[in-house]
């Protein structure tokens, strides 16, 4: 047994380090650093600049453009950009989409997207929420009526993350309401925002930031190419979605910055770094968490359903680490800027919102609840 | 990384499972609690026959020269079973330190160790040591009231005494859960040396290390059995016409205990690489982080284990008590307060300095 990295992943994690260093810049390094959110031009140029070292894409395969790295170099690559801190390539791109692209996609459709979609010329939202339809997926009441050439589609749809910033939606949408099981009536869509019936309305999260949108569907006229898998078969193509990259959800190199920003904030104070060493066992211990799935997972490719805890545990953690950098602040993290929180320029204004907004990680991608239910279920077969 | 055993470490887990599953058990653990030792002298013997006492006693001392992973294969199957061996105190404290003693001393006493002849125990304190005359108070827990033979760190050195040497008495009293801990007053007593000087500190730390290693593998072995028989009970105990385990609140409880059991298995298998780590500062900060982890997990699944089997889980007559006292005991040993203190002085793993800097 043996948990050290071999010499070429320990000299894989120094390229990467090297890469990340010489080309963030400066200025969106420091904004991360501090806890504060890059903009949209700096979450372009960065993952440009990964495109072009062909690192944007890391879950695809090489022949469309993926590096060809296994899980374990996955893992240490996000890890990197997560400690340096940098922007990860955006995911709704490449780690949701593009998999089922290439999985599920028509030729025609991996042509017009997959360059676009690395390169984050279409930068793409993600459409799947409803005001009934939260960790009950299936439940999705959106419309979509086929009318020649066209899928008519009228719905409402709720949390799109960077909808503002996005181009493109990818939605899933009933086409069989009179499908016996909810499942088989859904299918997969791709929706140009652009187009006539399509109206954004931001959402204000507890942090005042401006982050997630409703998106309203008034008679949009989606050209039928756009349906991604076969018609009422849009379910699998989702599940295969919302399972990509499932090892790399502890987020642990986030919670590491965190707590570097705590031993800044808390030098001296015993009982803050004893709080802060309770969290750091625990996550040390995640850590190996992750490696033992990874060392599964190099043996067989399958769903492991410890996945779940990894993301049970590592919501947990960067949740209590959040919350003690705001302990560690203590009343003056309090303290807004009147131009509102994407202004604010010092480290210890961030972290009153970033705590806040951080309650809704065990909220989306699979609420904690659900995931324990899930794990009774076939973990425990209760 | 490389998790997988190799074919010896299988062989082992199979040997040490098998044998830990027909010898361990409720039963033969409360027939062990109520003797004097508060072990099991079958168990014991077997396990010496099977050569498993030499498992973790160097090569050059004449054992197997196991590490990390047969020290967890160990440690896991007696927590899992119950098995009443006082194999951490006996086979791993004082079978590693007689590994150290010069030649003639070790090949004796190790000898009458490995063979089960023998009962070994290991005190501490500080003793006073003029050239062999030992003076002072030492104290030790497990197998302390029945030794036959001590080894006493005196905080300089390590030496053997034998129990019954002239100027050395012992109170013992029993502790929760079998078996006798003991005060030993020294007074003039000859001991032979071990260990003394940078030998000793070395020894001191292999001690420390080895020992929480095996106790968050123990405990592994603890919460996978009061988790296994916890999963069982709601699976078959009827109330309100449905099985326990149709209720969703204890579903839930049950996936929180399985997520504390995969850290504490982490915990486990990282203290069990980390035995050879070869800086001094690291090894110990993970040597804390796994009994801060072990304690808090240990305690969670303990609890609630008990709780969720319902009076029958405060009984002595069902096991999932014992591995709750077992995890109790263990969290005690493994003290997380002190833990938390340690790593939190020596910087934890992340230092104040943004990562670059730090990983330069
Ligand atoms: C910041 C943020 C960003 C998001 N981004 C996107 C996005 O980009 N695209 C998108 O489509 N969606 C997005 N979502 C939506 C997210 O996926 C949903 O919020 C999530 O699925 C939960 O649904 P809900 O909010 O309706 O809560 P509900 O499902 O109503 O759940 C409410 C509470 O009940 C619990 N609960 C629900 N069902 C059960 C059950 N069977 N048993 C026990 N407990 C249960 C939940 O765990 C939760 O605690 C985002 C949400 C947030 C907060």
């Amino acid at each position: 047994m043996d948990l050290r990295p071999t010499p070429e992943e320990a000299a894989f994690r120094r390229e990467v380090r090297d890469f990340i260093r010489a080309e963030l810049d400066p200025a969106t390094h420091r904004k991360m650093l501090d806890g504060r959110l890059p903009n949209r031009d700096e979450v372009v140029a960065w993952q440009r600049a990964l495109n072009a070292r062909g690192w944007a894409t890391p879950a695809w395969p090489r022949e469309h453009g993926g590096p060809g790295w296994g899980p374990v170099e996955r893992a240490i690559f996000l890890d990197e950009l997560h400690q340096a801190p940098a922007p990860e390539p955006v995911s709704f791109n490449v780690a949701m989409l593009g998999p089922v692209l290439i999985r599920y996609g028509t030729e025609a459709q991996k042509n017009r997207f997959l360059g676009p979609t690395a390169n984050l010329d279409i930068w793409w939202c993600q459409g799947f929420s409803e005001p009934g339809a939260g960790s009950d997926l299936a439940a999705v009441r959106t419309r979509a009526v086929r009318d020649g050439d066209d899928y008519v589609v009228t719905g409402h749809k709720i949390w799109q993350g960077m909808a503002h910033h996005a181009d493109w939606m990818f939605t899933l949408v009933r086409t069989d309401p009179t499908a016996a099981k909810r499942q088989a009536g859904l299918s997969f869509l791709l929706i140009d925002l652009r187009l006539p019936g399509v109206t954004i309305r931001p959402i204000i999260t507890i942090d005042g930031r401006h982050e997630v949108n409703e998106v309203f569907l008034d008679e949009v006229r989606v050209p039928a190419d756009c349906l991604v898998g076969a018609e009422n078969d849009g379910w699998t193509v989702t599940k295969a979605l919302l399972s990509s990259e499932r090892t790399n959800i502890a987020r642990i190199g986030m919670t590491k910055h965190i707590l570097r920003r705590i031993k800044t904030q808390a030098a001296g104070d015993a009982g803050l770094l004893a709080k802060a060493a309770a969290i750091e066992a625990e996550l040390r211990m995640l850590e190996v968490t992750q490696l033992r799935i990874l060392d599964a997972q190099r043996r067989s490719d399958g769903a492991d359903p410890r996945s779940s805890v990894l993301k049970l545990k590592g919501v947990e953690l960067r949740q209590a680490a959040s919350e003690l950098l705001v302990q560690a602040i203590g009343p003056a993290a309090l303290r807004a800027d009147p131009e509102g929180p994407e202004a604010i320029e010092d480290a210890q204004g961030t972290a009153l919102p970033n705590y806040a907004v951080l309650r809704a990680a065990s909220i989306y991608g699979g609420a904690s609840e659900v995931q324990k239910t899930i794990l009774a279920k076939n973990v425990l077969g209760l | 990384m490389n998790l997988e055993l190799d074919d010896d470490q299988r062989l082992l887990k199979e040997m040490v499972d098998r044998f830990a599953e027909d010898t361990g058990g409720l039963d033969s653990h409360r027939a062990a609690a109520r003797t004097a030792a508060g072990w099991s002298e079958n168990a014991w013997q077997g396990m010496a026959d099977l050569g498993l006492t030499a498992v973790m006693v160097s090569e050059p001392a004449g054992g197997l020269g196991g590490g990390g992973a047969e020290l967890m294969i160990l440690g896991e199957a007696i927590g899992r079973h119950l098995l009443a061996v006082p194999y951490l105190d006996t086979a791993i404290l004082c079978g590693t330190a007689l590994s150290a003693a010069p030649a003639p001393l070790r090949e004796r006493a190790l000898g009458e160790l490995l063979d089960g002849s023998r009962r070994y125990a290991l005190v501490t304190g500080a003793i006073s040591d003029d050239e062999g005359t030992l003076t002072g108070k030492a104290h030790g827990f497990f197998g302390c009231g029945t030794a036959e033979a001590f080894i006493v760190d005196t905080g300089h050195a390590f030496y053997l005494v034998d129990a019954g040497a002239p100027g050395l008495s012992r109170a013992a009293r029993p502790l929760h859960g079998g078996g006798t801990a003991a005060d030993v007053r020294l007074d003039g007593v000859r001991g032979e040396q071990i260990a003394a000087g940078d030998e000793a500190a070395r020894l001191r730390l292999e001690l420390r290390d080895r020992r929480v290693a095996f106790l968050a593998a123990e405990a592994l072995g603890a919460a996978e059995g009061a988790f296994e028989a916890t999963s069982d009970y709601l699976k078959t105990r009827v109330q309100f016409g449905k099985p326990l385990a149709s209720n969703q609140a204890l579903q839930h409880r049950a996936a929180e205990m399985l997520v504390e059991i995969e850290q504490l298995r982490s915990a486990a298998i990282l203290a069990a690489c980390s035995l050879e780590e070869p800086v001094a500062d690291e090894r110990e900060r993970i040597m804390a982080a796994v009994s801060i982890v072990a304690v808090k997990t240990g305690r969670f699944v303990a609890q609630q284990a008990v709780q969720l089997h319902g009076g029958i889980g405060v009984t002595e007559e069902h096991a999932v008590g014992h591995w709750f006292l077992r995890l109790t005991a263990i969290g005690l040993l493994l003290d997380g307060v002190s833990a938390t203190r340690t790593l939190a002085g020596l910087g934890g793993f992340v230092a104040a300095a943004p990562y670059w800097e730090a990983a330069a």
